[in-house]
C-alpha cells in the first residue's frame, strides 16, 4: 500500500524529481551553479519565454497551439521600441497591444472559419516576422528613451523585474485556471469541445480568449525583452515556438488536451532553463544546444504520444 | 446547355489557379516592361529549380496529411555536406547528400508514424536539430568548393539558351506526377491521405506509405542541394533558413489540399510559378525584400481558406 503511494508520487512528481537530480549533480560539479547569481540568470532566462509559456499551456489544455508566439514576441518588442519616443508608458502600452490584436486576430480566424490552429499560425508567424522585417528595414533598431531599460532592469530584493512579473501572472492564471468558471470552462472544451458546445458553452469566445491572452503574454514578453538591451529585430523570437512547446509538454501537459496545470508548465520551463544553463556552464557550443533543443521536442512529443495511446487502450 | 455551362464552370473552379497564373502572366506583360522579356522569364525559371523541387517532394507528404517542416534545416545541412565531400571528391559530393537524405526522411517518417505523433511539431523538431548540426558540422562558416569541374555540370550549363537544372527540375515534376496518378504507390499515397484507417482495413501498410513519402521529400531536397551546390559551389550553414514555408506555401497556393488525400504535382508547379511570378514583380517594383514574408504568409491563409471553402462546397 505504502509502496504503491510511493510510486504514484513518484509519476506525479517526476519533472520535480528530476529537477532535484539535475540541481544536485550540478552543484556537486560546479561552484558556480548553486549560486545567488547564478539561481536568478536562471530564471531571469527563462522570466520572457515563461511568459509566453502560461498562454501556451491554456491553449494546449484547450486543444489548440499557437506556433506564432516567436513573432508576436518580435513584434511586441519592435512596436516597444518604435513607440518609447512618446514616453516609456507608451512605448509598453504599443507592445502590448500589438499582441493582442494578433492573438486576438488568431482567435477569430481559427473558429470563425473553423480552421486548424496550427496551419493559421502558421501563416501567421510568417506573416508577422515580414512586418517586423518591414518595420525595422531589416536592422536591428535602438530605441530613444534611456527610461525604457528600467522595465527590464530594475531590481527589487535584488530579484530583476521581469523575473517578479513572471510569478505574479503564473500565479494569477493559475488561479484563473483552477477556481474560476472561465478556468473550468478551458478544461471542459479541452476535454471534449462538442460535449462543451451542448451544455451551451461558449466554445468559440472562450478559444479567442485564450489566443488573446497569449498574444497578450507574447507581447509583453516582447517587451520586457526589448527593455533588456532596448534593441529590437526580426530575429528575435526564432526558436521560441520550440522552446515554449517544449517546455508545456515537457511539464507534462499532454497534446491530447483537458488536463495540465500552469504549475506543471512552469516545472517544464524550469527544467528547460536548467538544461540550458548546465550547456552553458559546460561550455557546450551553442549549435549543439539548438540541436539537443530539437532532440528534446521529438522525445518529448513522442513520449507524450505513447501515454495517449496507452490510455486509450487501457 | 446549362449542363455545359456547368462543366464550364467546374473547369473554371478546377484550374483557377491555373486562369489566375496566366492572367497574372498577361497583365504583368502589358503593365511592366522589364517582365516581359525574355531574360526575365528564364530568370524566373532559373530561380525556381531549388524551391520547385522540394515543393514537389513537398506535396506528396501533404497528400498523405503531413507535413514537412525540416526541408529548410536538411537543405543547409546536405548543403554544406555535399559542398565538404566536393573539394576532394566529386562523386562523394553528389552521392552523400542523397544517402543522407534517405535516412533523415527514414528517421522523420519513422518517428511520426511509429509513435503517431503531429508531423508539424515532429519536424519543428528535426528543423531545430539539423539546423544546429549544419552550424556545427561548418562551426557558422561558409566553406567554398572547387569550381571548374564537372560538378558544376547541372548549374552552370546550359541548351537550347535554358539553364540545364530547368530541364532536371522539370524531368523530376513529370516523374513525380506519373509516380503519383499512374502507379500503385501514388494510389495508396492518395488512399492513406484520404481516409487512413480505411486504408488500413483495405491493407494497405499506412506508416510504410507515409515513411516513403518523407523519404521522397528528403531525397528532393537533396537533388535540389545538388541544383543550387553545382551552381554556386560555395556551402552556408543557412542557406536553407525559411525554405520549408516557401515549398508550403506554393504547395498550399497550388491547390492541394493541406487536409490530405487530394492534390497533383502539376498544381504545384502551378503554385511555384505563382509565387515567382509575385515575387518577380515585388523586384521589378523595388519593394523591399521584407514585404515578400507579408505577402507569403498573407497567401499562405487565404490559400487555406480557400482550401477549406472549397471542401465544405464539396461535401455539401
Amino acid at each position: 500500500m505504502k509502496i504503491e503511494k510511493f510510486r504514484n508520487f513518484i509519476i506525479e512528481q517526476k519533472i520535480l524529481l528530476i529537477i532535484l537530480a539535475i540541481g544536485i549533480f550540478l552543484s556537486v560539479s560546479s561552484d558556480y551553479f548553486l549560486t545567488f547569481e547564478n539561481i536568478t540568470n536562471i530564471f531571469q532566462t527563462i522570466s520572457f519565454e515563461g511568459m509566453i509559456v502560461i498562454g501556451m499551456a491554456l491553449l494546449i489544455i484547450i486543444g489548440e497551439i499557437d506556433l506564432s508566439v516567436g513573432s508576436i514576441m518580435a513584434f511586441g518588442a519592435t512596436l516597444s521600441v518604435m513607440f518609447q519616443s512618446y514616453g516609456v508608458f507608451t512605448g509598453i502600452l504599443a507592445g502590448i497591444t500589438g499582441g493582442i490584436i494578433i492573438g486576438l486576430m488568431n482567435g477569430l480566424i481559427t473558429t470563425k472559419l473553423k480552421l486548424p490552429s496550427i496551419a493559421v499560425t502558421l501563416g501567421t508567424m510568417v506573416f508577422l516576422n515580414g512586418i517586423v522585417f518591414a518595420l525595422t528595414k531589416e536592422h536591428t533598431i535602438k530605441g530613444t528613451n534611456e527610461n525604457f531599460i528600467l522595465i527590464s532592469q530594475t531590481e527589487l530584493f535584488q530579484i530583476p523585474l521581469p523575473v517578479i512579473v513572471f510569478i505574479i501572472l503564473m500565479i494569477i492564471f493559475e488561479i484563473i485556471l483552477q477556481k474560476s468558471i472561465f478556468g473550468r470552462h478551458i478544461f471542459a472544451i479541452g476535454g471534449n469541445a462538442t460535449a462543451s458546445k451542448f451544455f451551451g458553452l461558449k466554445v468559440d469566445m472562450v478559444r479567442i480568449l485564450c489566443f488573446t491572452i497569449t498574444g497578450f503574454l507574447a507581447g509583453l514578453a516582447g517587451v520586457m525583452l526589448a527593455g533588456k538591451l532596448n534593441i529590437a529585430s526580426g530575429r528575435i523570437g526564432g526558436s521560441t515556438a520550440v522552446f515554449v512547446i517544449t517546455a508545456v509538454l515537457l511539464g507534462g501537459i499532454s497534446m491530447e488536451g483537458g488536463e495540465g496545470s500552469i504549475f506543471k508548465a512552469f516545472q517544464g520551463i524550469l527544467l528547460l532553463g536548467i538544461i540550458n544553463n548546465a550547456m552553458v556552464i559546460m561550455k557546450i557550443s551553442t549549435f549543439i544546444q539548438e540541436m539537443i533543443r530539437g532532440l528534446l521536442l521529438i522525445l518529448i512529443v513522442v513520449i507524450d504520444s505513447i501515454n495517449i495511446q496507452k490510455k486509450k487502450y487501457l | 446547355m446549362s449542363q455545359e455551362g456547368n462543366k464550364f464552370t467546374n473547369i473554371l473552379r478546377e484550374q483557377s489557379q491555373l486562369i489566375i497564373l496566366i492572367l497574372l502572366i498577361v497583365i504583368f506583360s502589358i503593365t511592366t516592361p522589364n517582365f516581359r522579356t525574355t531574360g526575365n522569364f528564364v530568370n524566373l525559371l532559373k530561380q525556381v529549380t531549388v524551391i520547385g523541387v522540394i515543393s514537389c517532394g513537398m506535396t506528396l507528404v501533404v497528400i498523405t496529411g503531413c507535413l514537412d517542416l525540416s526541408v529548410g534545416s536538411v537543405f543547409s545541412l546536405l548543403n554544406v555536406v555535399s559542398i565538404s565531400f566536393q573539394k576532394s571528391n566529386n562523386f562523394l559530393g553528389i552521392v552523400m547528400p542523397l544517402v543522407l537524405a534517405i535516412i533523415i526522411g527514414f528517421l522523420n517518417g519513422f518517428v511520426i508514424t511509429k509513435f503517431k505523433v503531429n508531423s508539424i511539431i515532429a519536424t519543428l523538431g528535426s528543423l531545430s536539430f539539423y539546423s544546429g548540426m549544419a552550424l556545427l558540422y561548418t562551426k557558422g562558416a561558409i566553406i567554398a568548393g572547387v569550381t571548374g569541374t564537372w560538378y558544376g555540370f547541372i548549374g552552370r550549363s546550359r541548351l537550347l539558351g535554358i539553364p540545364i537544372h530547368v530541364y532536371v527540375f522539370f524531368i523530376i515534376a513529370i516523374i513525380y506526377q506519373i509516380l503519383l496518378n499512374n502507379t500503385t504507390l501514388g494510389r495508396k499515397i492518395k488512399y492513406v491521405g484520404t481516409n487512413t484507417s480505411a486504408a488500413e482495413i483495405a491493407g494497405i501498410r499506412s506508416n510504410r506509405i507515409r515513411t516513403i513519402a518523407f523519404i521522397i521529400s528528403s531525397v528532393s531536397v537533396a537533388i535540389a542541394v545538388l541544383i543550387y551546390s553545382s551552381r554556386m559551389t560555395t556551402g552556408s550553414p543557412v542557406t536553407g533558413v525559411g525554405f520549408e514555408f516557401d515549398a508550403i506555401t506554393a504547395v498550399v497556393i497550388g491547390g492541394t489540399s493541406l487536409a490530405g488525400g487530394k492534390g497533383s504535382i502539376f498544381k504545384t508547379i502551378i503554385g511555384v510559378l505563382l509565387l515567382a511570378i509575385i515575387i518577380n514583380i515585388l523586384t521589378l517594383y523595388n519593394i523591399p525584400y521584407a514585404f515578400q514574408n507579408i505577402v507569403k504568409g498573407f497567401l499562405i491563409i487565404i490559400a487555406i481558406i480557400v482550401d477549406i471553402r472549397v471542401r465544405k462546397r464539396i461535401e455539401n
